[in-house]
């Protein structure tokens, strides 16, 4: 059940600065192509920049380094987009929450700006704590009757299961524009273009990367846990999955590849991030999405897709 | 010249320790008004008031000083001593030389001194006391208790039992209350309706007793002794005079969609309805909402088959005002509506219900007749879980505090399914265990070992809905392990919570609430029936969470204090408000505007508009006098002379 | 060896508190209801139990902590501070913890794991995970689904983006400044060194664990309790 009030103070702008996720932008980037193009057809512009860098999210919370050396990172990453006097949009549940806790951190600790604006001060920069950090998600659920006029290719009888992910909805229990227990803005936002939700029981269940855990113990949990939710996502014939997370996209994605290999079970339901569905609805080039990179393939997607004439076979 | 009297109180080691109390009255015996001086260990004890009373006759003295403790605590102690001797109770005052002095200091020279130049200030004041007469006012002797649940109804019998009359007030169309909906109670399973009807029946036929359902309380004026209550009774479209109670109506109304309140909307209600079948009076009443007369034009069946020709389809809301000495508030409680626990379903899972609901199941009046039976296909659970805790205890989504009677009634609901279905399995996932009455210890051990209820310590954290049964996760905590029950029924034990309009009422009445809404008492421990507005009661649920046993003993204790009031042939008043001096008011009103009691009226007097005040609703509290710029209102007790000296005595 | 009081740090929720600049200040209100552990991902199928953890923490216990196996379970999820009736964030605590325990020599090996390649690449271009895909079967996948090689750069390009993504030398040189004067750089020369101390089953054992086998028909089997099978 979406929360009016905070929903209300989401700010669209014409331009927001596009933070590029690291597994997303290096696995899978379409992610990139997609937000740009999709964007675009709601008259928003998105901007990159090739000084920003990883949000430092993951190294921190695995402990390879302190916060201290992270957090002057994170201001630094902010700093240059407030200097272009944009918002900041972000495609993942990681550096979401990694920019947003931070970022308030400092701003309620100011000798902690004061401190970290010192070392910033040493490269020419400052972090004023100006703007602010979106998730993707938030923009587009904001967005979603502009969508539903602009849709070109309404997705009608295409079954989408949804997943999103852990740290936007349970990070941010009391902010985040909807409840974590029993979220409905993703399937809203896929009805508004057409499309019909496939329920699961696993829906709100953790991909299963657990951060580290699908470096440091894949056997024990990772696995496991995976193919408990990817077997729960099987009883429901979803034509697709759709995710607000690269993290969890990656995951998804390549332990069905895994467990296909190993021959347990078989799996293969396709992954997309939001801004790649949204693409998809908003009639933009099909290559530009990107779903060459995944390894769970499209193919039967797309075919679906041809034969209901939402794609055309040139697609 | 005056005659002061000093008593000095050590108050044991409170004051003495860091006051010398000698040095105090050595110093204060210099001056000319004080004729006598002692210091004494317990001045509020016997022994230390015949001091005072002694004092008195010994040495002809017409002021009093005692220095001691807050006047709060003691004053009418001391007052009571001079009243004894025939002095002026207002011609004693007190100086606080432990909160003020004592209690804060730990350096002896400087709460010396200090005791000093407080008893100083005192006696410089007391001098210009003048004696007061408590101001009469006369007591109406009808109560009206607001509230027709067993605290109110427990309330009402006890005063009209003591020859005295009662209105009892109820906005719903019957008497009864949370009690009605239970099936059996606890500790004792007994049957609730069996041993509340007698009750409802004694008060309906109670000559001292005039029960009016229907109505809303809208104003309140007056004060102790003599409000006025401006009440409404809703337009309820049967006429009670000639309503015979015999249900063909119900049974006839085609409009049957109407979610039931009384079963916490598991089921529907005809848009004429009795609440439940024993109600009292047993009068229906027209649910305009979904009555299809009023809101298509078509029907008006009852009308045709109404027997005794009551159906009124013209009536209207009905105002009056009742002159009552005392009101009781027993406005209960409403159960919480859980739909914010998403991680439980939210509500929108069919067998998921709260407690008041599955009361309503497991009671033979119930919309299944008391099978136990599931909402969603009407099979017989074989798992039920019960979920503790729900909406209390959590300081995040729900309420902070403890619900108080969940445990216990859910052992009962446990063990009641028990008793229906022997073969199935009951589990209760509880925090803590909570049985503090008398038998209730017992109670919960009889369900886990007679009955075979199985308790689990762990809070529940989900509950996911599989096809057509129901996955809890919780975790059993006594041994560190997380746990997965499947079931098939959910009962969630949901929050008591105050009333939807009780913070409304509360400041129709002019009482206080909580934090958590429910009202405030005027003492924790030692006033648990009265209110900071004097002659207001509680009593019930509307205080606090509470079980039945304790709504009765509340009951019964709001009507002692009503009827100790009503023994009373006037009432005494403190002197000590304002009085506007009507030549001197200049009319500004700012006074009237400052008031927060609304003790102040404008008037006209010879064509001019002056303020004046209404002695029984003034409190005392002062704000009136220090606006007036006029200095036309005067403060028996703490009038500018008074004042002055207390301010300049040692300056 | 039973628990003695002994074992127990006093006043070491307070220190806590500072330790995590205030953002764990509450583990007083933990009512131990076992929320947390009741819909924890991790607990479900291994001896990892945050309630367990937060009793010992409450009472002084943290050498059990920071020396166990399964601090070092949590899945980082925050499903127990969403569900937690007392608002207490947990996953940072976590986090905290895991650095206690570094201190103290326990974690190395698992730092280490994420030291390379993820620290070092983060040093290197200024992104944590690259665009070269280090495992060939995925590789192939991607090469059979897309009809290209199967690199990531190949299908950058492909869809009109450069093959790497691009970091400007400057923001590396902003970073790595940053890394170097703040010790990151340091630490993960540590890392490299540091000998991890040996960790410990304290709230269960590696048993716990699920097994996936491989092969064809397998039955996915988890930890069912006793009451689930009447």
């Amino acid at each position: 059940m979406p929360r009016k009030e905070l929903i209300d103070k989401v700010k669209i702008s014409d331009s927001m600065f596009l933070f590029q996720p690291c597994v997303g932008s290096s696995k899978y980037p379409g992610l990139i192509t997609s937000a740009i193009d999709a964007f675009k057809h709601l008259d928003m512009d998105l901007i990159t920049s090739d000084d920003q860098t990883c949000c430092g999210g993951f190294l921190t919370f695995t402990n390879v380094a302190q916060p201290t050396s992270t957090m002057p990172a994170v201001a630094r990453n902010l700093a240059i987009i407030e200097d272009l006097d944009l918002d900041t949009l972000t495609l993942c549940n990681g550096c979401h929450t990694f920019l947003t806790e931070f970022s308030h951190f400092m701003k309620d600790r100011p000798p902690v700006q004061k401190v970290v604006n010192v070392i910033l001060s040493m490269i020419g920069r400052e972090y004023k704590g100006t703007h602010e950090v979106y998730h993707s998600l938030e923009i587009i659920y904001k967005l979603k009757e502009k969508i539903r006029e602009r849709v070109v290719r309404q997705l009608k009888g295409i079954r989408f299961a949804t997943h999103y992910g852990c740290h936007y909805l349970n990070g941010f229990k009391n902010t985040a524009i909807d409840d974590a227990h029993m979220p409905t803005i993703l399937e809203e936002i896929i009805e508004t273009c057409g499309g019909e939700i496939a329920d699961y029981e696993e829906n709100r269940t953790c991909c299963g990367t657990g951060l580290t855990q699908v470096i440091l113990n894949k056997e024990q949990l990772s696995l496991p846990h995976t193919k408990m939710k990817l077997d729960s996502l099987n009883n429901t014939r979803a034509d697709a999955v759709v995710v607000v997370c690269p993290y969890c996209l990656s995951h998804l994605d390549r332990m069905q590849h895994k467990l296909n290999r190993r021959s347990i079970g078989h799996y293969k339901t396709p992954v997309m991030h939001l801004v790649q569905f949204l693409g998809l609805a908003l009639g933009i080039d099909v290559n530009r999405l990107g779903f060459d990179a995944h390894a769970i393939t499209f193919t039967p997607f797309t075919k679906k897709l041809k034969e209901r004439g939402i794609l055309k076979e040139t697609d | 010249m005056a005659r002061v009297g000093v008593f000095v109180c050590h108050c044991g080691i409170n004051i003495a320790a860091t006051v010398d109390v000698q040095k105090v009255i050595d110093a204060v015996l210099k001056l000319p008004e004080v004729k006598h001086g002692v210091e004494y260990r317990f001045m509020c004890s016997s022994p230390g008031q015949a001091l005072i009373k002694k004092a008195i006759k010994d040495h002809q003295l017409d002021r009093i000083v005692v220095a001691a403790c807050s006047p709060r605590m003691h004053l009418p102690t001391f007052q009571n001593a001079l009243l004894a001797e025939g002095l002026n109770p207002y011609l004693v005052t007190m100086a606080n030389i432990r909160e003020q002095c004592s209690w804060v200091t730990k350096d002896r020279d400087r709460a010396t001194a200090k005791a000093i130049d407080l008893v100083t200030r005192q006696i410089k004041r007391v001098i210009h006391h003048d004696p007061l007469d408590d101001i009469m006012v006369p007591i109406i002797k009808t109560a009206l208790v607001i509230g027709g649940g067993i605290a109110g109804i427990q309330a009402a019998l006890d005063i009209a039992d003591g020859e005295q009359k009662v209105i009892l007030l109820e906005r719903s169309p019957s008497i009864g209350g949370r009690m009605a909906q239970l099936d059996e109670t606890f500790p004792t399973l007994d049957c609730s309706q069996c041993i509340l009807t007698p009750k409802m029946v004694e008060a309906a036929q109670h000559p001292n007793i005039e029960i009016r359902v229907n109505t809303e309380v809208k104003q309140v004026d007056g004060y102790v002794g003599n409000f006025k209550v401006a009440v409404e009774r809703r337009a309820i479209y049967v006429d009670p005079s000639k309503c015979i109670g015999c249900g063909i109506c119900q049974a006839k109304c085609p409009s049957k969609t109407a979610p039931d309140e009384f079963s916490g909307r598991i089921s529907t209600r005809a848009a004429i309805y009795m609440p439940f079948p024993q109600a009292v009076p047993a009068i229906p009443v027209i649910d305009a909402e979904h009555c299809l007369k009023f809101t298509r034009g078509k029907c008006g069946v009852c009308e045709k088959v109404c027997p005794a020709d009551a159906i009124d389809f013209a009536d209207t809301p009905q105002q009056e005002i009742l002159d009552v000495g005392a009101i009781v508030v027993a406005t209960g409680y409403q159960e919480m509506d859980p739909a914010i626990y998403t991680e439980y379903g939210g509500m929108k899972y069919p067998d998921v219900i709260t407690g008041l609901q599955f009361e309503r199941l497991i009671s033979s009046t119930g919309p299944s007749g008391g099978k136990i039976q599931r909402l969603s296909d009407g099979k017989v659970p074989q798992r039920i879980v019960f979920v503790q805790c729900v909406g209390s205890r959590d300081e995040s989504k729900g309420h902070t505090y403890c619900s108080g009677i969940c445990c216990m009634y859910t052992a009962k609901h446990a063990m009641i399914y028990k008793h229906h279905v022997p073969e199935g399995k009951a589990y209760v996932c509880y925090i803590d265990v909570r049985a503090p009455g008398k038998s209730y210890e017992e109670f919960i051990r009889r369900a886990i070992e007679a009955d075979d209820v199985r308790y689990m310590r762990g809070r529940v954290a989900a509950i996911k809905k599989n096809d057509d049964h129901y996955r809890v996760f919780t975790e059993d905590t006594l041994v560190g392990r997380p746990v997965t029950i499947d079931a098939d029924m959910i009962v969630l034990a949901s929050a008591v919570e105050p009333n939807e309009n009780a913070k409304t009422l509360a400041r129709i009445l002019g009482i206080s609430f909580d934090a958590d809404g429910f009202y405030s008492e005027a003492h924790p421990k030692l006033k648990p029936v009265e209110t900071a507005t004097v002659g207001i009661f509680l009593s019930g649920a509307c205080q606090g969470p509470k079980d039945i046993p304790t709504s009765v003993q509340q009951g019964s204790a709001a009507a002692s204090k009503v009827l100790s009031l009503f023994a009373k042939k006037v009432l005494y008043k403190s002197p000590q408000i304002a009085e506007i001096d009507e030549v001197s008011c200049s009319g500004c009103l700012l006074c009237l505007n400052t008031c927060h009691y609304g003790a102040i009226e404008q008037v006209t007097t010879q064509g001019k508009t002056k303020a004046r005040a209404i002695s029984g609703k003034c409190q005392g509290c002062g704000a009136c006098v220090s606006v007036c710029k006029g200095k036309a209102i005067a403060f028996p007790g703490f009038n500018d002379d008074q004042l002055y000296e207390e301010i300049t005595a040692c300056t | 060896m039973r628990e003695t009081q002994l074992d127990w740090l006093p006043g070491f929720d307070k220190k806590f508190a500072e330790l995590t600049h205030g953002m764990v200040k509450d583990l007083e209100k933990c009512l131990q209801c076992g929320k947390c552990t009741a819909q924890c991902p991790a607990a479900k199928i291994s001896a990892y139990n945050p309630r367990a953890i937060i009793r010992d923490l409450r009472i002084g216990n943290v050498e059990k902590v920071i020396s166990s196996h399964e601090l070092w379970l949590c899945f980082f999820c925050s499903g127990c501070f969403a569900t937690c009736p007392r608002d207490i964030n947990f996953p940072f605590a976590v986090a905290m913890l895991r650095y206690a325990a570094l201190s103290h020599g326990y974690g190395w090996n698992e730092v280490k794991k994420i030291k390379d390649p993820y620290a070092q690449d983060y040093y290197r271009t200024g992104l944590s995970v690259n665009e070269k895909e280090r495992n060939p079967t995925i590789r192939r996948a991607i090469a059979k689904n897309s009809g290209t090689d199967g690199w990531i750069r190949t299908i950058r390009q492909k869809i009109g983006l450069s093959p790497k993504r691009i970091v400007s030398e400057q923001a590396l040189g902003e970073i790595r400044f940053i890394s170097d004067a703040t010790g990151m750089t340091d630490l993960f020369k540590v890392i490299c060194k540091k000998k991890a101390r040996e960790k410990k089953w304290n709230y269960g054992s590696s048993a716990d664990f699920i097994k996936i086998k491989r092969g064809p028909n397998q039955k996915f089997e988890g930890i069912q309790d006793e009451l689930e099978k009447e």
